[in-house]
């Protein structure tokens, strides 16, 4: 759908006109179409006045329950009984390879040429840890997830500009340090990352 | 924590992460809103009470794609209480009764019902009822037969015996008047 397509439908978008076919590749466009947002925001906002032009009515008792039993069968079954002895057999293999992987880091901090660097946002927060072995691989610890829709980047600081290196979505990443990098540092991204930092995370103490 | 201060913003991005307690709150926040739409609608007690289930369920279902530099919070929700009101009516095909818009009762169509509990939500009905009365007539029956009757586009068009461009230019003319009177009162 071209933008002045999205454009001319956006009227009876806003004003639930249109079936849920024609809704759903609207707001499929929409998304690529950043220069229609303000336009559609403020049809959306004066369509929903319309929608309060009465006052509320009472809610009836037992409604709000209704909602929720149905919010609660909508949460995914647990795959457990079915998927039990496949988790376990996976866990196990993913404990064993934990231990041997926790495992090298943990020697690895008996060597002079390990560093373990704490990660302090703009705002003096501590977010995690970065440790650094002497053959420039690294080991980035965070305290947190990304956002939704964002993802972690990590960067290598030497003196001039932030050298980008891999992104990722989990609070632990190893990777190994371009040779000019001194230092690592954590950013947020949108997803596939960014040449230059968006919003720092951790900047090394 | 308490949630009860947090914004719908704040909420919808807790339901997007499947927090129950900010989904209960959004319904305490907008739930009667929605029967009422439904009502306006003509949709019977049953049937506005199951759009209403519905529409909560979308919002726990769709709380994710919410974007707000698309629409603000409360407009995105009263969309997905229409949206799913209007889907409703055109199932049941049921309807409530066509406006005159040359009539008298055409113009107490739109004059709002009396105030509800609250005060600023009373005023705030009274400024739209001012601003829909400065309205053409033509744009007034446009609202009427595609927001409150729930009809797609090309029937409205055959029922108001208008072509299809006329309708858009008219419904998009309504929507900006709107806006701009609300801003002005």
């Amino acid at each position: 759908m071209r933008p002045e397509e999205v454009r001319d439908l956006l009227p009876l978008y806003a004003l639930g006109a249109l079936s849920p076919e024609e809704r759903a590749r609207v707001e499929e466009a929409l998304e690529r179409y950043p220069e229609l947002w303000a336009e559609a925001k403020a049809l959306m906002e004066a369509a929903a006045h319309l929608a309060e032009a009465g006052p509320p009515d009472p809610v009836p008792p037992g409604l709000e329950a209704r909602v929720l039993r149905r919010i609660r069968a909508l949460k995914r079954p647990s795959p457990w009984p079915w998927l039990g002895r496949a988790a376990a057999a996976l866990l196990l293999l993913a404990l064993g390879y934990g231990v041997l992987w926790g495992g090298g880091w943990l020697l690895a901090l008996r060597e002079a040429s390990t560093q373990v660097r704490t990660l302090v946002s703009p705002e003096g927060q501590v977010v995690g840890r970065v440790v650094l072995r002497g053959d420039r691989t690294a080991l980035i610890l965070l305290d947190r997830s990304p956002p939704r829709g964002k993802v972690f980047q990590a960067w290598g600081l030497d003196r001039g500009e932030p050298i980008p290196l891999p992104t990722f979505r989990f609070p632990i990443k190893t990777l190994r340090l371009p040779p000019e990098a001194l230092a690592v540092a954590v950013s947020l991204e949108p997803p596939g990352g960014s040449p230059r930092p968006t919003l720092l995370l951790g900047l090394p103490q | 924590m308490s949630l009860e201060g947090l914004s719908d913003e704040a909420l919808l991005a807790l339901v997007a992460r499947g927090d129950e307690e900010a989904l209960r709150l959004l319904f305490r926040r907008y739930a009667g809103a929605f029967l009422g739409l439904a009502r306006r609608m003509g949709l019977d007690r049953t049937a506005q009470e199951d759009v209403v289930q519905e529409a909560f369920v979308k919002v726990w279902r769709s709380a994710g794609q919410f974007d707000p530099r698309r629409a603000t919070a409360r407009a995105w929700l009263l969309a997905v209480g229409h949206h799913t009101a209007v889907d409703f009516l055109r199932r049941l095909e049921a309807r409530p009764k066509a406006l005159d818009p040359g009539a008298e009762e055409g113009q107490e169509a739109f004059d709002l019902p009396g105030p509800g509990l609250d005060e600023e939500g009373h005023l705030d009905r009274v400024r739209l009822g001012q601003a829909l009365a400065r309205l053409s007539p033509e744009e007034r029956e446009v609202i009427e037969v595609l927001f409150y009757q729930g009809f797609p586009h090309q029937e409205a068009a055959q029922r108001l015996g208008i072509p299809l461009g006329t309708l858009k230019t008219r419904a998009r003319r309504a929507l900006l008047r709107l806006k701009e009177v609300l801003r002005e009162a």
